[in-house]
């Protein structure tokens, strides 16, 4: 996949000296980073390094306790829950475990952002919602409950969800974690072609070595509640950082603690 | 001093939760009040809610038709008023019996089903996926149920009175032989149709508090299996603490 180096003063989204803690854990002390508008930006590091809760601070599901979140100059700490759903329009989230309403059929649950938020006609969204569970391997399970489909399943049903109305900032946690490799490589695939296409800012999170070597133009490394690197994905290959390199290489001795 | 403290903290905590359920009140009033209306939704919960709790409100009311028809007879034998029986079954089964047993029963049935539904929800952050989708759980999740809940009892109030005043005329007209005129004309008399509208009022009440606490309880549970177990306990506790209780502030306002 070509490289794509990010303008960094083109920023979308920005953290800035971002705090949250839940009881005794601290989870981020000092979080600052910048999303480059219409790239795909991959948050990487250890389990339990809260890199999903940094997902949902970014769309305001989770409140900081200290520090800003800056979406287009404007910090949405501030923000009342009336307005963060206005704002959230513009995202869209892929939750680690799908997410799926259990209520509903695969259909009906991929079909829910459009008719929630758009007055498309029921054919074109029946064409929109095949076309889309074609594209994640999935037309034979249209009409299946979210129980009936096996964890990985549910993961692409929830892509397909996720997808289909083109969001501004489309955010990925753990897209591919729990697939097969061939799978794995369609929803890569898929992560990077739906970029592509419509130019849609991309935050993934993921601990997938294959995904992080060829997908991103920009990675952050998340670590005990700090960013300890950041950097294309061109420039892995080359960084002598301690943390990405025990990462990348899957070493069990460095800086990165196995608890 | 250890005991100060902790009887603070458990009055600081006691408040704070009230405070909690206030505004998750004030929202999901707002949410019924304000568009998106979601017509569907609310229909199918009157369905799930109102079908779904009739029979058992139906059995419950024809047995407590049956022993208030048995015990009234027996006590106004005494007195050899024993077509006063049905007046007497009547009026207290619309003030008070209808509307407590519909309460009682629904809270079982599907207040129950409310809070671990939604408790479910959180622990597979469907919730979460909701307010990311842009979408207010408060209208999507909440408002059908509160609104269809308090819709659907007066209903259920009645059919469960109906029932009880056939299951309590069978027997004491048909069974224990008390005269059938007399037994109809102190009905007619003894009771109004005032009576069966506050009944219905209070039924209509005890829906909306019922389903407010079961939401609640689901809403604010631990995301985790136990906290799906401990919504659905509390809020079966609750909801019948609060009806009774309300129960007592209704009368005393509304007779």
């Amino acid at each position: 996949m070509k490289s794509n180096t990010p303008d960094m003063r083109d920023v979308i989204v920005e953290f800035q000296g971002v705090a949250k803690r839940f009881g005794t854990q601290e989870v981020h002390k000092d979080i600052t980073l910048k999303i480059p508008r219409g790239k795909i930006t991959y948050i990487v590091g250890p389990s339990g390094t809260g890199k999903s809760v940094l997902l949902k601070e970014m769309i305001g599901l989770i409140r900081p306790d200290k520090g800003a979140i800056l979406l287009d100059g404007e910090d949405i700490t501030k923000m009342s829950e009336k307005e963060l759903l206005l704002l959230r329009r513009r995202f869209s989230l892929l939750f680690q475990q799908g997410a799926l309403f259990d209520f509903m059929s695969v259909f009906d649950n991929v079909a829910f952002p459009l008719r929630e938020h758009t007055k498309t006609p029921p054919a074109e969204i029946k064409s929109k919602v095949v076309n889309l569970l074609t594209k994640v391997g999935l037309k034979h399970a249209i009409y299946k409950m979210p129980g009936e489909l096996s964890g990985g399943m549910k993961k692409r049903v929830a892509l397909a969800r996720a997808v289909i109305l083109h969001p501004e900032i489309l955010m990925y946690d753990e897209p591919v974690a729990g697939l097969d490799p061939i799978m794995s490589s369609v929803i890569d695939n898929l992560i990077y072609t739906t970029q592509q296409q419509f130019n849609i800012t991309t935050v993934v999170v993921s601990h997938d070595i294959q995904s992080i070597l060829t997908i991103p133009d920009y990675i952050y490394m998340l670590y005990k509640g700090y960013i300890v690197y950041q950097g294309t994905k061109e420039d892995i290959k080359t960084s002598d950082n301690p943390y990405i390199v025990q990462f990348i290489n899957a070493k069990k001795d460095g800086p990165i603690e196995v608890a | 001093m250890v005991l100060f403290n902790k009887v603070g903290q458990i009055t600081l905590s006691n408040f704070h939760s009230l405070g909690k359920f206030f505004l998750f009140l004030a929202n999901s009033t707002s949410a019924i009040i304000r568009p998106p209306y979601r017509p569907r939704l609310f229909i199918g919960f009157l369905d799930t809610i109102g079908f779904g709790s009739m029979l058992i409100v139906v059995l419950t009311s024809a047995a407590i038709g049956l022993v208030m028809g048995v015990q009234g007879y027996l006590i106004l034998q005494a007195f050899g008023i024993t077509y006063i029986t049905g007046g007497m079954v009547a009026v207290s089964m619309t003030r008070e019996l209808a509307p407590i047993l519909a309460g009682l029963m629904v809270t079982a049935r599907a207040g129950s089903a409310m809070a671990a539904e939604i408790s479910s929800m959180k622990v597979g952050e469907q919730v979460d996926a909701l307010r990311a989708m842009a979408v207010s759980p408060y209208s999507y999740i909440i408002a059908p149920r509160i609104l269809a809940t308090t819709v659907v009892m007066p209903v259920l109030m009645s059919i469960g009175l109906v029932v009880s005043l056939l299951s309590s005329y069978l027997l004491v007209v048909v069974i224990l032989g008390v005269n059938d005129y007399m037994y109809r004309q102190y009905v007619d008399l003894l009771l109004s149709f005032s009576d069966y509208v506050k009944g219905m009022i209070k039924a209509a009440v005890f829906g909306f508090i019922l389903s407010s606490i079961s939401c609640y309880q689901g809403y604010y549970s631990r995301a985790d299996a136990t906290g799906v177990g401990i919504a659905t306990t509390n809020a079966v506790i609750w909801s019948s603490v609060m009806i009774l209780l309300s129960d007592s502030v209704l009368t005393l306002i509304l007779f």
